[in-house]
């Protein structure tokens, strides 16, 4: 296989993600460069994103681009580490800032919150309470509240 | 030492009688770290047909604690009423106090220029 | 040793010092021992780019090395974003640290979080951590800042 392989504005779709993932690695795509997720909102899924990379004989990188969808109630993804060990902390940041559950880590421990409380940070609808909560210096007063940075469906909840 | 850059962006000095409080910097800073008060009041001038209404500036703090001196406020005063000044030294002994109101902003900066 | 002037890879040992009781000692250039004031002995705790600053002032001489001496001040200068995550290990580099102590808060994301005082993962400040004795404002301080900081320390201001 050369050249190229999906794009970062258009991966290739691999449904069958590990074996996919696996089938990339062993044709030679062994150098993870990025894996993460996306919250499809409106769609009602969270797109999970990796990009591997392969060097030729002759020295250049070639790419290749892949993505599965989740269902975003309930997201699986199953873990690539047995084939991409540097997968691990990639697998963890997407299960704590997306609530992914992912299947077949050897260790899910928390890599970026410790301690934190709370909806997955990185979820669009989860809020960003210190901008709910903190009084907007530039608010006019009587004039219906237009805090930058706060949805409507944010304020109206709290 | 090497000279330090007249056009260093050490702190943000105000000129006060510039300001209408018309509240662009307060809305347009990323950081929320300036806080303006302000009042109207009606001024009668002899042989005006009414009074008209003028805004009065009570008060005026940037907070140095948050402020990311990216210089948005500066840029956006319709008035010039805030600027650079290459002073840097004005270290506080607690995080309150790095709250500067209208006196010191002045002091940065030479009044009316 | 850093090349006068300049700030470049040859200071990441600076770096890897890591917790502060095990980091580089450095003082004020020009700070004789005996002289009136209190020797100050700065260990830098550098987070994030803050601490590039702190390095400035090493590579331009303003900061120079020196030996441990139980009388100095140490000063821990915090310079950088306060990650929740990280908010541990800061506390365990000031309470290595040998007394007498002062922390400075060099910043504003130590201050107060500074830009990122709206993250789900930074500390508001790291006087939430640590006790601070003086706030350097800036974003960043340039290290005429931290200087002039360091020497309100000196006489006790």
């Amino acid at each position: 296989m050369t050249g190229t392989i999906g794009s970062p504005s258009e991966p290739e779709a691999w449904d069958d993600w590990a074996a996919d993932v696996g089938r990339h690695v062993a044709d030679g795509f062994s150098h993870l460069d990025l894996l993460t997720a996306v919250d499809r909102v409106r769609t009602g899924e969270i797109e999970v994103v990796i990009h591997l990379q392969r060097r030729t004989a002759e020295g250049a990188l070639e790419d290749a681009w892949g993505r599965t969808l989740l269902a975003r109630q309930a997201p699986v993804l199953p873990s690539v580490v047995a084939v991409l060990p540097s997968a691990g902390w990639h697998e963890r940041e997407i299960a704590e800032m997306f609530g992914v559950e992912v299947d077949g880590h050897p260790d899910l421990q928390p890599l970026l919150l410790h301690g934190a409380d709370g909806p997955p940070p990185l979820l669009k609808d989860t809020p960003l309470v210190a901008r709910v909560e903190t009084p907007w210096p530039g608010q006019a007063e009587g004039a219906r509240a237009k805090t930058p940075g706060v949805p409507p469906e944010w304020r109206d909840a709290t | 030492m090497s000279e330090i850059p007249q056009q260093a962006r050490g702190a943000i000095a105000l000129d006060a009688a510039a300001c209408t409080s018309c509240m662009l910097c307060v809305k347009e800073c990323p950081d929320w770290c300036i806080h303006i008060e302000s009042h109207t009041e009606e001024v009668s001038e002899p042989g005006a047909r009414r009074p008209r209404s003028v805004a009065v500036l009570d008060a005026f703090v940037i907070d140095w604690a948050l402020c990311m001196y990216c210089g948005i406020c500066v840029e956006v005063c319709p008035f010039d009423a805030l600027h650079w000044v290459p002073t840097y030294a004005y270290p506080a002994a607690g995080q309150a106090d790095l709250c500067h109101g209208i006196g010191r902003l002045e002091e940065f900066g030479p009044s009316g220029s | 040793m850093p090349t006068r002037g300049t700030v470049g890879f040859h200071l990441r040992p600076h770096y890897a010092a890591g917790v502060a009781g095990e980091g580089r000692i450095y003082a004020v250039a020009g700070q004789e021992p005996g002289s009136p004031g209190i020797q100050i002995h700065v260990r830098d705790l550098g987070l994030a780019c803050c601490a590039v600053e702190f390095a400035a002032a090493i590579g331009r001489g303003m900061l120079v090395p020196a030996e441990p001496d139980p009388d100095a001040l140490s000063v821990l200068i915090v310079s950088g974003t306060v990650t929740d995550a990280l908010a541990p290990q800061v506390l365990a580099a000031w309470e290595a640290l040998p007394e007498p102590k002062a922390a400075m808060s060099f910043g504003a994301c130590s201050n107060s979080g500074g830009p990122y005082w709206d993250s789900y993962a930074v500390t508001k400040g790291v006087d939430r951590v640590i006790p601070v004795t003086t706030y350097v404002p800036g974003c960043p301080p340039r290290p005429e800042a931290l200087i002039d900081a360091l020497r309100s320390l000196e006489v006790g201001q």
